[in-house]
């Protein structure tokens, strides 16, 4: 198991190398003067030649490149001319709010399916019928929408939660990030509930759900022990495949509700021309959909010995 | 049994009354929209049209959606945006499902090409698509021309990789090279044998990734990098109905219901074709 | 009735029917029959013939469209088809167990065989860890599975079909029950294995005085294994009779078509004898006996009115009017 985590890690690093020249050539490829944009419109011509010099733009691309290379090595992500600051330490101020928000959504996201997705599957043939209706409906609706009638019904009419903003204490935190939380939930849910009950119907019919109760165990205990542990493994894998796009969305919702994470970050780095720091949280980004995906098949091969046998003959 | 299973059309011809009625409902609501976007703008009052005396008004009888901040008539804007949104999805959907296919069928009969196009399919897919997308349109500039540089180069992965999954079910590699033993030519095997048995799938993928392409040219409107104002298109509108949302919320909650009706309209005909075309998946 | 003398099983006009869209199939039409102590008791009949609905009625586990709609299961005198929830959990848990027909599927396959089998020992009552653990290895030895120690922290999937089946087992004698419910529990095994656990199943209702009630297509099956027969089709209940007399002189043109369907070495025929027709629609519901369509010897009265079980020869049954002018011509076509 180990081994497995230490491959999996290895493997991460040539991505990023990848990923790094991708950014790298993608920043360098648009038009616009970094020089010009970081001095403004009345900058001299001497003033940004020399700052093309200080920051090594006027040598070949591919010695940048290896400037480039070796700063990431050091953990240099760049400066911020735009905020006054490292990279990097921007990307540090905002992670915590940025996992926050996440971690939150998938939070309210798995309270409000399982239930869902346990009901509809003892429900029968309507409840299929709803949790399709329910999936067609969330594909339908653009997040940055529900998140403003969340506003305007609970911050606005209703001003049970604040208007935006992160807050200072836990609890403060925990009621500004309620309905950013809640507008990522809300596109989770569908997908969650859909793969859920799928399996929970499924398992329901199966013989060892039928092999339990003819051992005299109780029927509520045949539906955790039995149905539902073997049911959860799609559900999780699905989940994992989604926090990719979950990172997406974190970029319009925070948007929205003015959450200073590191999709705000992205958001304003990108208007405002700041490359190194959208360099930074690409690399951000795409390191934490890698640590998901990684998480997620460590947690599928605690709950499922199939597939923990299929990934060590897979070494 | 299809979404919508609880009503079931009782009426008309035999035929029409064995689809389901998600499909039917689907390209009802998408053949309005499309009746609306292209004649409607002919009936509607000047979208673009300021009246500084009637800013900010609600829903009325002069102005069935009320006005915005310029005073323009809304549902005028909603009406002329669906042009451009629909547009949207249509230009978007149908080039990425075209090179998507393409390169999935050559990747699933060719297997140095399979390799390579994986790999970059994985690349493009694992990450936060709409990340990407605002990326690409923010470094070239805001604007529908560059919209459409991203929506290309992010959006043929999907097909990509569902196609070439199918043909390798098909029988992929080997089809072709048995087929090239027997002296038949590849492309003959393509398009006879092959490509009939793999446009079922990329072709539901389409009516998901319409909705979802609306959904991204409307964020990026709606972010400020994509339509341009003073241009209606609904997600900016939706953007530019932010800053009054507690004093004029009609301003961004009706655009959003335009959106909804185009991208439910869209699923639900996925939804129903996938019914029709493949049954035997188990609901 | 004293203890002894009941039966473990007793059905009486059991009827079944899986509800649909349109009309609905029988799936079970007035069975009646019942299994002494220590009997081994085989239901066959082929595929669709209701002989696996009967047997999960028994046991309460119908499938959520089917259900009893006449007549009255008892096991160990106890009321299954009224049963309360409770009431089926609690003769689950002390008077019968079911063997199914796949042990991969009928195993769970994200909990170890130890779990499984503890798990049966604790619905049965048994608190103490260690006793329950020393059950679990005594069972696993009596069905013949060696190294119980390291085969109890197994999953599933990693053991062999024919292991599988006899935890299978094992987790059904564990409580040791009065009855046991077998579906065609050989069906999914290789050939070679389907001989050791029909023995083991044999052996152990000897030894421990269990009934079996064993579900299965294979007349070759029930005449290795069982004492008593019953032969279904189309959901009823064509003939019964101890299993050396029913095979020697079927009273009933179905299973003496069965017999005679059986290939055997050294038989002088170009063809394999098969019995004419389809099997019957079970949705829907004819007049006079169910087998006349394909019947080598139906009469006028066959089609026309429904013939019941009815006693000859001690305690065979058969449904065929016509069995006593046919017994030649039975017996002779089974051989």
């Amino acid at each position: 198991m180990l081994t497995f985590i230490v491959v999996r890690v290895a493997q991460m690093v040539p991505v990023l190398i990848g990923i790094s020249l991708a950014m790298f050539v993608l920043v360098r490829v648009v038009p616009g003067d970094p020089a010009q944009v970081a001095l403004g419109l009345y900058a001299t011509p001497e003033a940004m030649a020399e700052l093309r010099t200080l920051w090594g733009l006027d040598e070949p691309l591919y010695v940048q490149y290896w400037v480039f290379l070796q700063q990431l090595l050091r953990g240099d992500l760049g400066y911020s001319y735009f905020y006054g600051q490292s990279a990097i330490s921007l990307v540090y101020e905002r992670l915590t709010p940025e996992l926050f928000l996440v971690v939150y959504a998938v939070a309210i996201a798995v309270v409000i399916s399982v239930p869902l997705a346990i009901w509809a599957s003892l429900r029968g043939g309507i409840a299929a019928a709803l949790s399709r209706l329910l999936i067609v409906f969330g594909m339908s609706m653009p997040a940055y929408w529900i998140g403003m009638l969340l506003l305007l019904l609970f911050a606005i009419w209703w001003p049970i939660f604040p208007v935006g903003g992160y807050g200072t204490t836990l609890g403060e935190q925990l009621r500004a990030l309620f309905l950013p939380a809640l507008t990522l939930a809300l596109g989770l849910v569908p997908l969650i509930v859909r793969a859920l009950r799928a399996s929970l119907v499924e398992a329901l019919e199966a013989d060892h759900v039928d092999m339990a109760r003819s051992k005299g165990i109780v029927e509520s205990v045949v539906f955790f022990r039995h149905a539902f542990r073997p049911a959860l493994i799609p559900s999780v894998t699905i989940l994992g495949l989604h926090m990719g796009q979950l990172i997406g969305a974190t970029l319009i919702v925070e948007f929205v509700f003015a959450v200073p994470g590191l999709g705000q970050l992205m958001l304003t780095a990108i208007s405002s021309r700041d490359y190194p720091t959208v360099v930074a949280v690409t690399l951000v980004f795409a390191v934490f959909v890698m640590v998901v995906n990684l998480l997620t098949d460590i947690i599928v091969a605690l709950l499922d010995p199939r597939a923990r046998a299929a990934m060590v003959s897979a070494q | 049994m299809s979404t919508v299973a609880l009503a079931r059309v009782t009426t008309g011809p035999a035929w029409l009354r064995r689809l389901p009625p998600s499909l039917i409902a689907g390209t009802l609501m998408l053949a309005v929209a499309i009746i609306v976007a292209w004649t409607g703008p002919m009936f509607t009052l000047d979208p673009l049209e300021l009246d500084f005396s009637a800013v900010l008004q609600p829903p009325s009888a002069e102005h069935w959606f009320g006005t915005d901040n310029f005073g323009r008539d809304i549902f005028s804007r909603v009406i002329n945006a669906a042009a451009i949104d629909l547009q949207f999805g249509f230009l978007c959907t149908i080039p990425t499902l075209v090179v998507g296919t393409a390169l999935g069928v050559v990747a699933g009969t060719t297997r140095w090409f399979d390799t390579i196009l994986m790999r970059l399919v994985d690349i493009v897919v694992a990450f936060p698509f709409y990340v990407l997308i605002i990326a690409i349109v923010a470094s070239l500039g805001p604007g529908v021309s560059n919209m459409f540089i991203a929506v290309m180069i992010v959006g043929w992965a999907s097909y990509a990789r569902v196609v070439r999954n199918e043909v390798l079910v098909v029988g992929g590699h080997q089809y072709v090279e048995a087929a090239r033993v027997l002296g038949l030519s590849s492309s003959r095997v393509l398009w006879r044998h092959i490509l009939p048995n793999v446009v079922v799938q990329p072709v539901l993928l389409a009516t998901t990734n319409f909705s979802a392409w609306i959904l991204v040219g409307s964020a990026l409107g709606f972010l400020g990098l994509g339509v341009q104002p003073p241009a209606p298109e609904w997600g900016v509108m939706i953007g530019e109905g932010r800053t009054f949302l507690a004093q004029a919320p009609w301003m961004a909650i009706l655009p959003g219901l335009a959106i909804f009706y185009v991208c439910l309209a869209a699923i639900l005909v996925g939804d129903g074709l996938s019914d029709v075309l493949r049954p035997e998946v188990a609901r | 009735m004293s203890p002894a003398a009941m039966p473990t099983v007793e059905i009486d006009d059991l009827s079944i029917v899986y509800a649909a869209e349109r009309g609905g199939t029988v799936a079970a039409r007035d069975v009646s029959f019942a299994v002494q102590r220590g009997e081994i008791f085989g239901l066959v009949g082929e595929t669709g013939s209701g002989k696996s609905t009967i047997l999960r009625a028994i046991i309460g586990l119908l499938h959520r469209n089917a259900s009893v709609t006449g007549g009255t299961i008892r096991v160990s005198g106890q009321d299954v088809t009224g049963a309360s929830r409770d009431k089926l959990v609690e003769l689950r848990r002390r008077h019968m167990a079911m063997v199914f027909q796949d042990p991969l599927r009928a195993l769970n396959p994200v909990m170890t065989i130890g779990a499984q089998l503890a798990e049966a020992a604790r619905a049965a009552g048994l608190r103490d860890r260690a006793r329950i653990r020393t059950l679990i290895i005594e069972t696993m030895a009596r069905v013949g599975i060696s190294d119980a120690q390291m085969r109890m922290r197994a999953y599933p999937h990693e053991l062999s079909g024919g292991l599988r089946q006899r935890i299978a087992i094992a987790a059904a004698i564990l409580r040791a029950p009065e009855l046991i419910l077998a579906d065609e529990p050989t069906t999914a095994l290789d050939v070679t294995i389907q001989d050791q656990i029909l023995m083991l199943l044999r052996s152990l209702c000897r030894d421990l005085g269990m009934s079996v009630v064993l579900v299965t297509h294979d007349i070759g099956v029930v005449a290795q294994t069982c004492d008593r027969v019953g032969v279904l089709y189309a959901g009823r209940l064509v003939e019964t009779g101890d299993v050396a007399t029913v095979l020697r002189a079927p009273s009933h043109p179905y299973t003496a078509a069965l017999l005679a369907s059986i290939p055997r070495i050294g038989q002088h025929r170009d063809r394999l004898r098969v019995i004419p027709g389809r099997p019957a629609d079970l949705s829907v519901q004819v007049d006079g006996c169910p087998f006349a369509p394909r019947c080598d010897y139906a009469s006028g009265d066959c089609t026309v009115i429904r013939p019941r079980l009815e006693t000859h020869r001690g305690s065979q049954m058969t449904a065929c009017w016509r069995h006593n002018e046919l017994q030649p011509q039975l017996a002779g076509a089974s051989t």
